[in-house]
C-alpha cells in the first residue's frame, strides 16, 4: 500500500491523533489500526513515526499517558488531555474552514471548466 | 536483516540529544509494535521470516524514524535546547557562586575557628588554621576554575554537544575564574585581620588592575589544557550512555 504524501500530511497527524484519542485511550499499535479503520485505509503512515508525534504531543501537554501491564506486556496508553481537547477544537475549526475553502475552489473550477 | 535494529536507533537518538526518557520510550514502544505486527502476520499464516520482513516494512526505516524524532526539539534534552544557558550562563553562574561560597567558607573559618578551638590568632596563627586557610585558598586559585571547566566539558561530551558553545563557555570560565584573588592579613595586637576577594588582571591599567601576577596566565593555561585533555580523552560511550534532562 502506498504511503500517504508526507508534505501534504504536515500537521494532519496531530489533528487525527488528538481526535481519536479524545474518544478512547489507546496504545500506538491500536491507534494506527484505528487511523486505518477510520480513514478507510486512505491514510497510511509509516507506523514508526507515530511515536515521535505521540511523545511530542505528550511533551506539549496535549496528551496524557500511563503504563498498563496486559498479559505480561507493558503498554503505554495515551489519551487527549484537557489542554489537548482545546487544541483539538482549534484544529478542527481550522480544518473545516480550509476544507470549505478548498471545496469552494474545486466546485467553482469544475463549474467553469 | 529482518529484526528491528533498536541499538542503532538508540545511539542515533542519544547522539542527537534526545532526552533519555524519550529514547527508551521510543525503543520500547517500537519493539512492542514490531512484535504486534509480527504476531498479526503470523496469525494470517505467514512464515516468521516473512512476517518480520513485513513488520519492518510497516514500521518504516530506522533512519526515517530517527529523523522524525530529531525534528522535534521538544523531545531533546534541556542542554540541546538551551546551549547558551547551559554552556555560557551556567558556567559563569557556577563560577561566581562557587567563589562566593568559598570566600564565605574562609570567612567562616577565620572568624569561628579561633573561638571553637580556643585559638589566639592575634599572637602566632595556629598551624591548623594556617593550613586550612591556605589549603582552601590554593584550591580556589588553582583547582576550582579548571574543575568547573572540566565538569562542563564532561557535561558537553555526555550530551554529545559538538558545537561552539562549550568551547566559548570554557574560555569565559577560564577568563573569569583566573582573575580571582584572595588577600589575607592576619590580625595583630594593633589591627584587625582582613580578608578580601578581588578580581582583575595584572595587564589591565590602574585602577582596574588588582595587581595579580603570573597566576592569571598560568590558571588560564591550566584551565584550557584540562578542558582540551578531557574533551580528547573522555569517552561518554564507554563511561555512561545514560543521559538525563
Amino acid at each position: 500500500m502506498a504511503k500517504t504524501n508526507a508534505a501534504f500530511m504536515s500537521g494532519v497527524p496531530e489533528l487525527i491523533v488528538l481526535r481519536l484519542l479524545s474518544r478512547d485511550e489507546m496504545y500506538g499499535y491500536e491507534l494506527l489500526r484505528a487511523i486505518r479503520l477510520a480513514s478507510r485505509e486512505s491514510i497510511n503512515l509509516a507506523e514508526g513515526v507515530v511515536y515521535p508525534t505521540l511523545h511530542s504531543l505528550e511533551q506539549r501537554g496535549l496528551l496524557k499517558s500511563r503504563e498498563k501491564v496486559i498479559s505480561g506486556r507493558t503498554r503505554i496508553y495515551y489519551r487527549t488531555s484537557a489542554k489537548g481537547l482545546k487544541r483539538l477544537q482549534v484544529l478542527q475549526n481550522e480544518w473545516h474552514r480550509v476544507s470549505l475553502g478548498i471545496e469552494g475552489i474545486l466546485g467553482r473550477l469544475s463549474c467553469q471548466y | 536483516m529482518s529484526v528491528l535494529d533498536t541499538e542503532a536507533l538508540r545511539l542515533k537518538l542519544i547522539r542527537g540529544g534526545v532526552a533519555a526518557k524519550y529514547v527508551s520510550r521510543t525503543v520500547e514502544e517500537l519493539k512492542a509494535h514490531f512484535e504486534d505486527l509480527v504476531f498479526q502476520c503470523s496469525k494470517e499464516g505467514i512464515s516468521k521470516e516473512e512476517a518480520q520482513s513485513r513488520a519492518l516494512q510497516s514500521l518504516g526505516d530506522v533512519d526515517v524514524i530517527a529523523t522524525e524524532v530529531l525534528a522535534k526539539p521538544e523531545l531533546r534534552t534541556y542542554t540541546w535546547r538551551h546551549p547558551i544557558i547551559t554552556f555560557i550562563l551556567g558556567p559563569v553562574a557556577v563560577s561566581l557562586i562557587s567563589y562566593l561560597v568559598s570566600f564565605l567558607l574562609i570567612v567562616g573559618i577565620f572568624t569561628a575557628l579561633p573561638g571553637i578551638a580556643n585559638m589566639n590568632p592575634q599572637s602566632d596563627p595556629p598551624m591548623l588554621m594556617k593550613l586550612l586557610l591556605h589549603g582552601i585558598t590554593w584550591f580556589n586559585v588553582y583547582v576550582l576554575t579548571p574543575l568547573i571547566a572540566v565538569l562542563f566539558v564532561r557535561w558537553a561530551r555526555n550530551h554529545y554537544i559538538k558545537n561552539l558553545w562549550p568551547a566559548i563557555g570554557i574560555v569565559v570560565v577560564a577568563a573569569l575564574g583566573s582573575g580571582w584573588g584572595y588577600e589575607l592579613e592576619w590580625p595583630t595586637e594593633l589591627a584587625r585581620g582582613s580578608l578580601s576577594l578581588s578580581w582583575g588582571y595584572s595587564f589591565l591599567p590602574h585602577p582596574v588592575s588588582m595587581n595579580h601576577d603570573w597566576q592569571n596566565y598560568l590558571l588560564i593555561a591550566l584551565t584550557l589544557a584540562a578542558s582540551i585533555v578531557t574533551w580528547r580523552f573522555y569517552n561518554p560511550a564507554v563511561v555512561s550512555p545514560d543521559i538525563s534532562d
